[in-house]
Formats: C-alpha cells, structure tokens, sequence
C-alpha cells in the first residue's frame, strides 16, 4: 500500500520510534495520508515567513531544495494570476459549475481567516441575500457563492471595513451556525455523543442521538443551557476574537488590492478550494431558509422533470486526481 | 396545505409535511415512531436533555387531528422510546383522554416491547405485530416485497440533498416502492437513515411546509 505525502507516491518502510522510513513507490495509486496535524494554527511569525519565501520566489529566487522543489507549481501561479507581494492583497475570481468562488490570500494564520470568512461571508448575505460558504486554510480563504456578487475594490474595501465590526461580530455569530459546529467538540466532551472507533460494537443504542441533534433541543428548549453559553463564548474568545480581527483588517487595509480572475484554480487557490473535503467551512445562511432554498428548487426540478445537478464535490475530484499532479 | 396526493393502489393517500399520512376516504391519520419520552430516557442515564420533545410531538399530533377530524388513528409502531419513559405513556394516556370519540390503533415496535400492553390496551387497540384495513397491511418493521399493500415504519427514512457546493442536508421523506410505504418518524427528535436511490424506492421529502418528489436521479 502505498501513500501520498507532499505530492508524492510513497511506500511505507518501517516506522521506529518517531520516525517514519518511506520509498518513492512504484505503484502509482494509493490512498492519501491525512492526519490531525493539519488543523493545527500556523502563527503569524511563519505567516509572515511564507510571505517572506514567496516575495522571494516572485523575485525569482529559491534559496533551498523545498522551494526549489516548489518553484514550478510558483510559476503556473505566477503565470495564471500572481505572487502577491508583501504588501499586496491578492484576491482571484473564478467560476465553476460550484459557483462563484472568490479566494483571499492574506497570509494572516487559520484562525485569523475562520474570523475573517464569517464576517466577510456575513456581510456578503447581508448585503446581496445570498447563501456563502467560506472555507480557510492558514494562508487563505474562500467564499463561494451561488451568484456573482459585485466585487469591484471599493466592494472589497467595505467588506473588509473595520466599521460595525462589533455589532457584525455578534450578529455573525448566529447566523454563521459557528456556536453550532463548536457545540460537536462540546457535546463530546460532556458525554453526550459517544465518539466510537470503526467496527467497534454500539452499545446503547437507544441513547444515541448526533451533537447536531442535541444541538436543535437544546435551542429549542432550553436556550440558556451552559452547554451552549460554552459554545458561544468559545467562538468568541477564538475564531471571533474582536481584537484579533480588528488587527487583522487594519492589516489588510494597509495592503494594495489585486484583483485577478484566473482561467482556472491556481495553485494557491487549489488547496483552499480541496480543504472542503474537511468538512472546515462556515455555512452563512439561516437553516430554515436553506431547507426552504432546496426544496423550492426540488419543486422546480420536479417541474422540469429530468434535472443534471450534479455538483462536483472537492472529494470527488481528489479522489480521481490522486494519481498524479493535483493540477 | 401543500401536502402531495399519492395514488397508492386505487386509494388516495394524502402525505402531509408534518410527516403524516391522512387517508381521506377511511378518515384514518397515520402516523410512525412516536418516541415518547426520550430525553426522559437520556436522562434516567445522566444525559442532561431538555425535556419538551414530548409535549411538543404530541400538540403537532393535536394540531393533524384538528385539521383533519379523523374517526381513527394509526400509530405503526415505537410509540415509547424506553421503558425509563413510564412518565411518557402516561402523559400520552391523559392526552388519549382528550379525544373519546377517536379510536387509536397501534403496532408494537421494537421499542415497545417492555411497554406495559395492559395499561396502554385500555386506551388503545395494541397488535403484536400487524393489523389490516381495508386490503392495507400496517407493520413497524418493513419488509422488502411484500404481497399486500403494507405502510410501515422503523428505518425513519431520510434522503440527502445536494447543495450547490456538494454539502448535504438530510430530510425527512416518505419512501415508496411497489406496494410498500415507509413513513418519516414523527418525532422531531430523531435521527434517520438515509435511503439510497439504488434501492428503487421513490422519495417524498418533507420539509418547508411542504411534501415534494424527488426524482431518482444523483442527488
């Protein structure tokens, strides 16, 4: 069996205590590694590294055998949109049957771009009374919507404002479902969901009910819950931070805007895009309405009889592209 | 109400958004896992859950029998979630008491078996395991092909729609195939399993007030 790290196929030797011993593998197809390591928060020094090293690389330098080893996926980037330099922001566009994908590169750390995508995505639903869906990495994030949203610099530079920034914070708290999704850690550490390995045997089953679940009863009836109050205060104190985010949009406001609509997902904006497979995105829409967004299209599809929906998932296209260049 | 009406077998079924069937020309509503009383349960097992699921499952079953002025009630089965729920039949025993003039009908479920049937049989007609209506089968547990036309209950049916940017929702649906019926729990506080297009059934999701057919296609 082999495995996919960093691009290439690898055989798996031995593993002594830390070490893992691989050889490039024959064998093209394989399964690709993932592991937990890969929600850990970059900080804002080595943010501030990776800028340092692709400044660099726009510059045509590539001082060791990692960058050099990089250096082509760097020139497609620089070929289709840009390097950004330091004090640039760049911002590409791109449509796909998805949507409209619209990806910031702001090298401020994930947390820092979890805050940012459920503002941005709140001011956005807002403003055009559209679904968004955000998606960060360290490095970047993506907004993906299900209409073309105006997005000239001066729509840019008010959804990055740092006016109302409060008032946004808290009201985009709700409406991101962000306490939703922090409520699964929390259901499991106060033992109402049962975290249970593959194939192992359920017991209890008349107990079982998801975090999702327990989530909607306690909203329902018991809004007060300290459960919840946890939940809340957790998405305040971290991707919220209002600090943080203040920073961090003073940050950007300083930086030039470039606005580039590439013909396909560059390489910066490929992994951004594939980190929704994680299933690490902030949905900003009110569950209601999203029920009632799909069955009113189910009902006009059931008008039309035969509908072709079929959305291409970032699952699908890592699954049928593992073989090879991920481009 | 935008219900859907199904022709099932010469009858009109009309499948109601709020996951019920109401069956016009017998004046019979239909309903499928109740599970009274399942926070009751999670707490007898130091699961801290709001209770009010109960309350609330029965006043929407207040509200169908308000709307509809049905002469019977069909329950296909789970009606208790566990014997801990004794408060549960109990409160569904003073809210039987509310309607005299209705008959209630019930399958035992897998979740009923430890329910006390001399208490319940008081004020409801208990099968073991099915009864049958006008050539119509009523079970809890589905079976695959059956030879009658059967409505049945148990799997708490599920389809998954696709949005646009791969995600799902999971909706609660009717499921139908040949002769057999499967209904959405009633309860809200359920999970579901998802039934797949493979399986040739013909999905009718509930939800936003309304019943609407999905076409066997990909999503």
């Amino acid at each position: 069996m082999s495995l996919f790290f960093a691009g290439r196929p690898l055989e798996l030797v031995s593993v002594r205590q830390m070490t893992a011993k691989v050889r490039i593998a024959t064998n093209r197809r394989g399964t690709v590694a993932v592991w937990g390591g890969g929600r850990f928060p970059m900080s804002t020094l080595l943010a501030d590294a990776v800028r340092h090293r692709i400044n660099q690389a726009r510059q045509g330098i590539f001082v060791d055998d990692e960058m050099k080893r990089v250096a082509p996926l760097l020139q497609i980037q620089q070929q289709w949109s840009t390097l950004p330099a330091p004090d640039e922001l760049l911002i590409e566009f791109h449509q796909t049957r998805e949507g409209y994908h619209y990806f910031l590169f702001g090298f401020l750390g994930r947390l820092v771009h979890e805050g940012l995508g459920a503002l941005i995505g709140y001011r956005l639903q807002q403003r055009f009374d559209i679904p968004v869906v955000a998606t960060y990495t360290d490095y970047g994030l993506e907004l993906l919507c299900p209409k073309p949203v105006q997005s000239e610099e001066s729509d840019w530079r008010q959804l990055l404002s740092t006016q109302n920034l409060l008032e946004d914070l808290v009201a985009c708290l709700n409406a991101g479902q962000l306490a939703r999704r922090q409520f699964r850690d929390i259901a499991r550490v106060a033992g109402l969901v049962l975290a249970s390995s593959p194939g192992a045997p359920r017991s209890n089953r008349h107990l079982q009910a998801s975090a999702e679940l327990f989530f909607d009863v306690f909203m329902d009836f018991d809004p007060q819950n300290l459960l919840l109050e946890q939940a809340r205060r957790e998405v305040l104190e971290q991707q919220l931070e209002f600090m943080r985010l203040q920073q961090a949009l003073q940050t950007l406001d300083r930086q030039r805007l470039i606005l580039k609509s590439p013909p396909r997902l560059t390489p910066m904006a490929f992994p951004i895009w594939a980190q929704r497979i994680s299933s690490q995105t902030i949905r900003i829409e009110e569950a209601g309405k999203r029920i009632e967004r799909m069955i009113a299209r189910l009902e006009a599809a059931a008008d039309k009889t035969a509908e072709s929906s079929c959305s291409v998932h970032p699952k699908d296209v890592v699954e049928q592209t593992t073989g090879g260049n991920l481009l | 109400m935008p219900s859907f009406n199904l022709d099932f077998l010469g009858q009109r079924l009309e499948l109601l958004p709020d996951r019920a069937i109401w069956w016009g020309s017998c004046r019979t509503l239909i309903i499928a896992d109740l599970h009274l009383g399942k926070a009751a349960t999670f707490r007898a097992s130091g699961l801290p859950v709001p209770v009010g699921n109960t309350t609330r499952d029965l006043q929407r079953l207040s509200k169908l029998i308000q709307d509809h002025n049905p002469h019977h009630l069909f329950i296909l089965g789970d009606l208790i979630h566990a014997p801990e729920s004794e408060e549960a039949l109990q409160t569904f025993l003073r809210w039987r008491q509310q309607y005299p003039d209705l008959t209630v009908s019930a399958v035992l479920g897998n979740h009923d078996q430890y329910l006390p049937k001399e208490i319940l049989s008081r004020a409801v007609e208990v099968y073991e395991s099915t009864f049958q209506q006008a050539g119509f089968e009523f079970i809890h547990q589905p079976v695959d092909f059956p030879t009658v036309p059967t409505l049945a209950g148990h799997l708490h049916p599920v389809v998954r729609l696709t949005d646009f940017d791969g995600s799902g929702i999971y909706l609660p649906c009717f499921a139908v195939r040949d002769r057999l019926i499967i209904l959405p729990a009633f309860s809200r506080f359920t999970g579901g399993s998802r039934i797949e297009p493979q399986s040739g059934m013909i999905c009718y999701v509930a939800g936003a007030g309304r019943v609407v057919p999905l076409k066997n296609d990909k999503s």
